[in-house]
């Protein structure tokens, strides 16, 4: 066997069969259904972007998982090949709660500022306080996983 | 709340800052050395070691740090130790 054939091997040990991961599975499959109900409803537009958003997704995931691919495909497609594109998503996903919980405690204090209705004020409150609540548990968790 | 947010961030970053071990400039590879005396290419390493083609790029320009698995991994393929492949200042 040569050293090429055992790499081969090795991955396609590590990739399963299934054209995509488990999490764009998921992905695909919530979005599709998504948007059956919305055309059950009569919601056209939602189911239209729900359907296109699935086929994009899943496209995309296809797409990510070509030898070829690049490493910012598959971390922008959720496909990733090795510990160093979960490290980057990692990252890539902190940068996004970090923004989220500063977006979040600026839309609250927007909407008390200009006394917005009761609906959006409440939105906005339990919005940053479950990111806070998300990030105080996940620090907990990660702290104690070592 | 926005304040508790605030100095908890600050705290982290200050406790961060002051417990920072070593960088990756602190770590230096000979995985290309190695690679080149074997005269493999970078894909084929990859492959051996079970990961892209990219990862290994980045572990010989020093822009990632591999993992002690990957390492030990790439050590092994070599037919060395991690220390022998990896270089930490110190």
């Amino acid at each position: 066997m040569s050293m090429d054939d055992a790499g081969e091997s090795a991955e396609s040990a590590r990739r399963p069969n299934w054209p995509m991961s488990p999490v764009n599975t998921v992905l695909v499959a919530v979005m599709t259904v998504g948007s059956l109900v919305c055309f059950v409803l009569g919601q056209s537009i939602a189911g239209t972007a729900l359907l296109l958003g699935g086929i994009g997704g899943g496209l995309g995931a296809i797409f990510a998982r070509r030898g070829s691919s690049g490493d910012l495909e598959r971390v922008n497609a959720l496909e990733y090949a090795d510990e160093r594109d979960r490290a980057a998503a990692v990252k890539g996903l902190a940068a996004v709660g970090a923004v989220a919980m500063v977006l979040g405690a600026g839309q609250l204090i927007l909407h008390v500022i200009i006394r917005a209705d009761p609906i959006s004020r409440w939105s906005s409150i339990v919005l940053f306080l479950a990111l806070t609540a998300c990030w105080f548990v996940a620090n907990w968790y990660y702290v104690r996983k070592g | 709340m926005t304040s508790m947010l605030y100095i908890s961030v600050s705290c982290q970053a200050s406790f961060t800052s002051r417990v920072r071990g070593p960088t990756v400039e602190d770590v230096r590879s000979r995985v290309k050395e190695l690679r080149t005396e074997q005269g493999i290419s970078q894909q084929a390493l990859a492959t051996a070691v079970g990961v892209s083609r990219q990862t290994i790029n980045a572990i010989e320009t020093g822009r990632y740090d591999p993992s002690l698995t990957l390492a030990v991994h790439l050590a092994r393929h070599f037919g060395s130790t991690v220390e022998e492949v990896f270089d930490v200042d110190g």
